[in-house]
């Protein structure tokens, strides 16, 4: 009767012991590992309260479980393979290649979930005797640790694909960077390409991720998506599903590999042929792209030569033969060919998506989405904001459309290359009936995106939304750059004045306005004065908001400039004698000037580092002179900070004036003739110093 | 027993074995000799099941031996090349072997490691050559194996040693009825061990006989005469190799045995003997017939036809 065992356990024991030296040097290298992190934080009595624990963040290099660990595991005790003698003899034995296969395997498995087990206990143990602070949840730790595992035995069937059809160790090593890798990197390659050559009208993240390996735990690890979805049931799945299928296939080809492969580097010349074709194209990619870009022909070319060397060079390192060379000749045209193929693929899709135009009687909705390139971005707003609108203005009514597809027509004309004067470069989404979405990056003309913009909110009230009551702040902060030099800064109660003053400006603006003010398509922009954030307590969650005050908000501004005249600006010219009494009080003296030189001084009067006494001499001069001309008025100070007709210098090293001390000291002065002058001769001495 | 009909393997352009066909009956030792290259090992790793044969069947018992896990319980080969663990000494091979044959022997194992008196703590690696090839015998005799086979195994080995492999292999024959199969360049060695030879030349079997009765058409004939002779006064005869010493001339003739002492008679000899040859002399005037000769080697094909 015939064996038909799949699997024996004593042949996976074997495999265990011949892996036992490096399962056990790994094993003792994480578990160093594993106790450092924890031992640190001890060590630097940094406790992370309250943190959940991990083991991705805690267990440093964990990742080098499937990346190094698993793939040198399986190349290790696979490694019969490559060897006449090695292999007769597993090949000999009283099993069934597919027996000696998953046994095999499931020694390797065996390792790599005893060290990540093992690791990930003794990091547990470790964090709760050394890191006080973090907290054991079973999801947390489970969900990662599946994910490494399930990315190990991923990456340990790609190699064992490569060993099943490779004979020896370089061969083995390049094959499982293309089936693991490769087509990763071509897909990236010609998605990025086109993403970037639509000017991000393509997004290639939302381009089919089943087939682009999106959900790959192993090549996500170490493209954009990051380590972090090591926890994601659905990149989990999928890489399980790989894994199968992988292994499926490792399965098939191993069953039919011969023993006599052994030292070659491939089973066959056809195959030793797709290796070294495939393995050009790689290196084919980094010329690609310059040819899709339109680079520099010179590096193109250099490039291809290098890469034709590389070509020869991987046959002759494979199969330890120059002889025969000229036969690998012609593969250089299939690369050519390939190369010819994939450039202008790239191309052609590109202008088949740049060339695109949605008919309008399709269109069931237009979506300002944001400005193009130097406009708004969706991040720059806040939490409460986002969550009103989405900031995305939905356009359904027929004229709106209308005029965004007329200017896509004007896109299309020009490629994309398109900048007309008074317009607003837009992002659009056009949503087609069929519920397909494509995106244009669109000039619109200013007076076009006030119309559909007005039309938009006619019945859409959600950019509306009014702004929350002040009862409702849980906290309120302000940012502007005087604040440090006025003795007094914002109180909470002063922020609470000018956030009600601000509603009731708010509530004065018409439709429209709330909107245009937003998003920033006045008529006149002003520059704000004034940001102030404030923390909304709300009953789910705490959002931000942000609020801008500037001289068009009537109430605000003026309740801004209420409190601010009764807080005082630092006065040199009264509270210290001359400059040189300044820099006598303090350590060091930072002078900053508008153009960015400074000079340092110390309460000794030395290390100025001027070129003469003459010129020391001189600044000090110029700096009292100076500040006869420093504004001290609380409004004309703020109204300078934005305004553009004023000098300023800073003073840094917190500074003691007074019985006050000030972090740093911004000095404004009106400009005119004579204070331009002094401004001028102080610079003139700073270059001349340095 | 062994059958093997019309067996064929390529290795891509090359035919390593070309319609071999033969019977090896059970608790016989098999040799089997040949020609560099001449397809020697690809049969023992065909009968291994190691490689699949591109035609013909190999069965034993009438089971085919590829990827047959039964069949091949019962098999052991050692190859010429032989392989160890990186760092293995002969306990860490036992251990294998043991993992990988269910009748791996550990009392037998040790018995043999003292009869060959090797260290089995000691790495392999530092073993000679010959110690390697112990090693090898040692581990594939502990697997109580129905069938052995050896390639090449008594090359590295000192007389001494080869004479305890010899007698430990025949043992294993007349005492467990273990068939085995050994290749060897050592035709001395295999004429003293062998029951049965094949001659194998570039991947076809030219012969295989009984050792003690060579089925061969050639033969060895001394013969003298009253009076004064020379080869061509045997013009008739098929004569392969000719040597007249004194008034004695001893002859390799091909043809029938028979027919070719008969004809002799009728000269009147007043010495007439039919010799037997030796393994070296079948294999050597075999191979001539067949154009390998030393001639081939250092002269060419073409002063070999001369």
């Amino acid at each position: 009767m015939k064996n038909k065992k799949i699997f024996d356990l004593s042949l996976c024991m074997e495999g265990v012991r011949q892996l036992r030296v490096f399962g056990l040097v790994t094993l003792i290298l994480y578990i160093v590992v594993a106790f450092l992190k924890p031992y640190n934080s001890n060590a630097l009595s940094y406790y992370h309260n309250n943190w959940i624990y991990d083991p991705i963040t805690y267990v440093p290099y964990i990742y080098m479980l499937f990346m190094v660990v698993a793939p040198c595991f399986t190349l290790y005790l696979f490694s019969f393979l490559l060897k006449r003698s090695s292999s007769d003899f597993f090949h000999s034995l009283p099993h069934k290649k597919i027996c000696l296969f998953n046994s095999f395997f499931t020694s390797i498995v065996i390792w790599i979930f005893s060290i990540e087990f093992v690791t990930v206990v003794s990091n547990m143990l470790f964090s709760k005797i050394f890191d006080h602070g973090l907290v054991f949840k079973a999801g947390d730790i489970i969900m990662p640790c599946i994910g490494i595992f399930i990315a190990s035995i991923t990456v340990c069937a790609g190699v064992l694909i490569a060993v099943s059809i490779t004979g020896n160790l370089l061969s083995n090593i390049v094959v499982s960077g293309l089936i693991l890798i490769a087509p990763k990197l071509f897909v990236e390659f010609s998605l990025s390409k086109v993403e970037d050559l639509t000017n991000y009208v393509f997004d290639k993240g939302s381009f089919m991720p089943v087939l682009t390996g999106r959900y790959n735990l192993v090549t996500s690890s170490v493209s954009d998506y990051g380590i972090e979805n090591m926890d994601n049931v659905i990149y989990q799945l999928y890489t399980f599903i790989l894994f199968v299928i992988m292994y499926a296939i490792a399965l098939f080809l191993f069953n039919k590999r011969k023993s006599e492969v052994a030292g070659n580097a491939a089973s066959n010349h056809i195959l030793q042929s797709v290796y070294r074709i495939f393995f050009t194209m790689v290196l084919c990619l980094i010329p690609m792209g310059m040819l899709v870009d339109g680079g520099d022909e010179t590096y193109i070319i250099s490039w291809y030569v290098v890469i034709v060397i590389f070509y020869f060079i991987y046959e002759i390192v494979t199969t330890k033969s120059v002889r025969k060379l000229y036969k690998i000749v012609p593969g250089i045209v299939v690369v050519v060919f390939l190369n010819i193929i994939l450039v202008n693929g790239i191309r052609m899709t590109v202008d088949n998506i740049l060339e695109y135009k949605p008919e309008v009687k399709n269109i069931s909705a237009v979506y300002l989405e944001e400005y193009g390139l130097n406009g708004w971005k969706k991040d720059y707003f806040d939490s409460y904001s986002m969550k009103v609108a989405d900031y995305d203005f939905r356009v359904e009514d027929e004229d709106g459309i209308k005029t965004v597809s007329k200017a896509l027509d004007e896109t299309i004309k020009h490629k994309d290359r398109y900048w007309a004067e008074n317009s607003y470069s837009f992002r659009v989404c056009f949503e087609e009936k069929s519920g397909e979405k494509y995106y244009r990056n669109i000039e619109i003309k200013s007076s076009d995106v006030k119309d559909i913009i007005k039309n938009a909110i006619v019945d859409n009230k959600e950019y509306l939304a009014d702004l929350p009551d002040a009862d409702s702040v849980k906290h309120l902060d302000y940012t502007w750059d005087y604040g440090l030099v006025i003795d007094n800064k914002l109180s909470n109660d002063d922020l609470i004045d000018i956030y009600k003053a601000y509603r009731v400006d708010y509530a004065k603006m018409t439709d429209y306005e709330k909107v245009a003010f937003r998003y920033g398509f006045e008529d006149e922009p002003s520059s704000s004065v004034c940001n102030i954030n404030l923390l909304l307590q709300t009953e789910e969650n705490d959002e931000y908001i942000n609020i801008s005050v500037d001289e068009k908000m009537e109430n605000s501004y003026k309740a801004l400039l209420d409190i601010i005249r009764e807080k005082e600006v630092v006065n040199l010219k009264e509270d210290v004698e001359s400059f040189k009494d300044l820099v006598i009080q303090n350590e060091d003296v930072y002078v900053w000037t508008a153009k960015g030189n400074y000079i340092k001084v110390d309460k000794d009067l030395t290390n100025y580092g001027f070129s003469s006494a003459e010129d020391e001499k001189m600044f000090f001069e110029y700096m009292d002179e100076l500040s006869e001309y420093a504004i001290t008025d609380a409004e004309k100070y703020m109204r300078a900070s934005y305004g553009q007709q004023s000098i300023n210098f800073k003073l840094s090293g917190f500074l003691k004036v007074g019985d006050k001390e000030y972090e740093y000291i911004r000095l404004y002065f009106d400009k005119n003739d004579k204070t331009s002058e002094l401004a001028e001769k102080i610079e003139s001495l700073m270059d001349a110093a340095h | 027993m062994i059958s093997i009909k019309n067996l064929t393997k390529n290795f891509d352009d090359f035919t390593a074995l070309d319609n071999v066909s033969c019977n090896i009956e059970k608790g016989v030792i098999y040799g089997v000799v040949g020609s560099n290259g001449a397809g020697k090992s690809t049969l023992l790793r065909l009968l291994s099941g190691i490689y699949k044969a591109d035609g013909g069947i190999i069965e034993f018992d009438g089971e085919n031996v590829w990827e047959n896990p039964t069949v091949k319980e019962n098999i052991v080969f050692v190859p010429d090349d032989i392989f160890y663990l990186n760092g293995s000494n002969l306990n860490r091979m036992a251990k294998l072997y043991a993992s990988v044959y269910k009748n791996f022997d550990y009392s037998r194992f040790n018995f043999l490691v003292q009869t060959f008196k090797l260290d089995s703590k000691k790495s392999i690696n530092t073993f000679s050559k010959g110690m390697k090839r112990q090693a090898a015998v040692i581990l594939a005799l502990s697997c109580h194996a129905q069938y052995m086979f050896f390639d090449e195994t008594f090359d590295g080995l000192d007389p001494v040693m080869r004479a305890l492999v010899k007698k430990l292999i025949c043992d294993d024959v007349i005492e467990n009825n273990v068939t085995a199969i050994m290749t060897s360049h050592s035709l001395r060695e295999l004429e003293d061990t062998c029951d049965q030879l094949a001659l194998l030349h570039k991947g076809g079997l030219v012969f295989e006989s009984d050792i003690s009765n060579l089925k061969t058409s050639l033969f060895k004939v001394q013969v003298a005469f009253s009076n004064d002779f020379t080869q061509a006064d045997f013009g008739d005869l098929d004569i392969l190799h000719y040597e007249k010493s004194g008034s004695v001339a001893n002859m390799i003739v091909k043809g029938d045995k028979e027919i070719t002492i008969s004809g002799l008679k009728k000269m009147n000899p007043l010495l007439l003997d039919i010799l037997p040859l030796s393994l070296e002399e079948v294999f050597t005037y075999e191979m001539a017939m067949l154009g390998y000769s030393f001639d081939d080697v250092f002269l060419g094909g073409e002063e070999s036809e001369k």
